[in-house]
């Protein structure tokens, strides 16, 4: 084995997993529901923990029927508790709700089971060079199908998520679309997840997404940015945590943290200021 | 376990110092040497290759930690994955201190064997 064969797979897989959530992300910003993505993920956590007590493995079919069962209702509660507009409950804090009692009912359910368990903490740190080609494929034509699915209802999710009174003026369903692109959206960071952990994923979720509206505008630069931003940062990611001996996820979320410093820097430095 | 002294074993964690001293067994490396900290590219490539060049047959690893990183290596080299419990009660057929050397010992008997 070399380390070519053992690297290529953790980069296809960052590349997989930036091609569609540099798109989501640019949802995810717009719509400012930024921590999402780690409340989704404590969810479908705690279906698999319930699995689990039910005497499931945790990485059987059962158990990632439950989880998904589980992220679909919170996606129902996250596309019915859109009330910001009119109370002043801002969306982020259901999500904080969702995140801190899913994670406290998971150690509740722990609490009951009779087995040793550590799986709880290891299923959200998850370790990208471990992934395999067949998970990998798999997974590319899940990413596949729901970047067909968004593609085709492109202009619904992006109204809503860009334009929100106006969706409301033509009279879409918001809750409805709202409980699809949640759906979508669990579907995905579900299996991220599971390959690369909540930090990486949260990271290809929001920092492509963010780096790119301080270059730009209209959201087909921005995707473009936020892919090419995605693709190149792995790659040094993976290089890095090579190089210098470093577990690569952390590598990989560090690397990201630090070219968004760098371009912040230079957006300030040789471009125009942002028009309020 | 007599035939099987010297036969040489990778753990999750540094964890059976004991059991190895105990039968002969020989530790060559930890799939995870620092607990908690997901393993560099370069250790994981490292421990595949001992594995292969030493001919290790067996990873153990608890039944508390995540099977992914071991089971990758596992796939790469040919090595079972061996599940060691720590302490009675791991797994309700673990009900004495007997059965939980009896159940170790012959899951990695099980394990030896079949690279023979």
């Amino acid at each position: 084995v070399s380390i070519f064969q053992l690297l290529l797979p953790a980069f296809v897989a960052s590349l997989i997993l930036t091609g569609i959530h540099a798109y989501l992300g640019v949802h995810v910003v717009e719509r400012g529901v930024i921590f999402v993505d780690l409340s989704l993920a404590q969810i479908a956590a705690l279906g698999s923990t319930v699995a689990y007590l039910l005497g499931y493995d945790l990485h059987s079919t059962a158990a990632y029927l439950f989880s998904l069962s589980f992220t679909f209702l919170g996606a129902a509660i996250f596309a019915f508790s859109r009330v910001h507009r009119k109370t002043r409950i801002p969306q982020e804090a259901v999500i904080g709700i969702a995140y801190a009692v899913a994670a406290a009912v998971a150690i509740l359910v722990m609490s009951k089971a009779t087995q040793e368990t550590e799986h709880l903490k290891e299923m959200l740190v998850g370790n990208i060079l471990s992934v395999t080609w067949p998970e990998l494929a798999k997974t590319a034509v899940l990413y596949a199908l729901v970047g067909i699915f968004h593609y085709i209802f492109r202009e619904r999710f992006l109204m809503i998520s860009m334009d929100e009174q106006e969706a409301e003026r033509r009279g879409l369903n918001i809750r409805f679309w709202d409980f699809l692109f949640y759906v979508s959206f669990g579907f995905v960071v579900t299996s991220s997840v599971a390959i690369a952990g909540v930090l990486l994923v949260f990271c290809f979720l929001i920092v492509p997404s963010v780096t790119a509206m301080l270059f730009a505008e209209r959201l087909g630069p921005r995707l473009a940015i936020g892919w090419g931003m995605g693709a190149l940062v792995s790659a040094a990611g993976v290089a890095l945590s090579f190089l210098l001996d470093l577990p690569t996820g952390a590598a990989i979320v560090a690397t990201f943290g630090l070219t968004l410093l760098i371009l912040a820097g230079v957006r300030k430095a040789f471009f125009k200021p942002i028009a309020a | 376990m007599a035939p099987y002294a010297g036969t040489r074993i990778v753990t999750f964690h540094d964890s059976w110092p004991n059991f190895a001293k105990a039968f002969k067994l020989s530790i060559v490396g930890h799939v995870e040497p620092k607990p908690g900290i997901p393993p560099s590219p370069s250790h994981t490539l490292e421990i595949i290759n001992l594995i292969q060049a030493q001919k290790v047959p067996a990873i153990l690893v608890e039944p508390y930690f995540d099977r992914k990183t071991p089971d990758y290596i596992a796939g790469k080299t040919g090595a079972a994955v061996v599940i060691f419990y720590p302490s009675v009660g791991g797994t309700p057929a673990v009900g004495d201190y007997f059965t939980l050397f009896d159940t170790n010992i012959n899951a990695f008997i099980a394990a030896a064997k079949g690279k023979k």
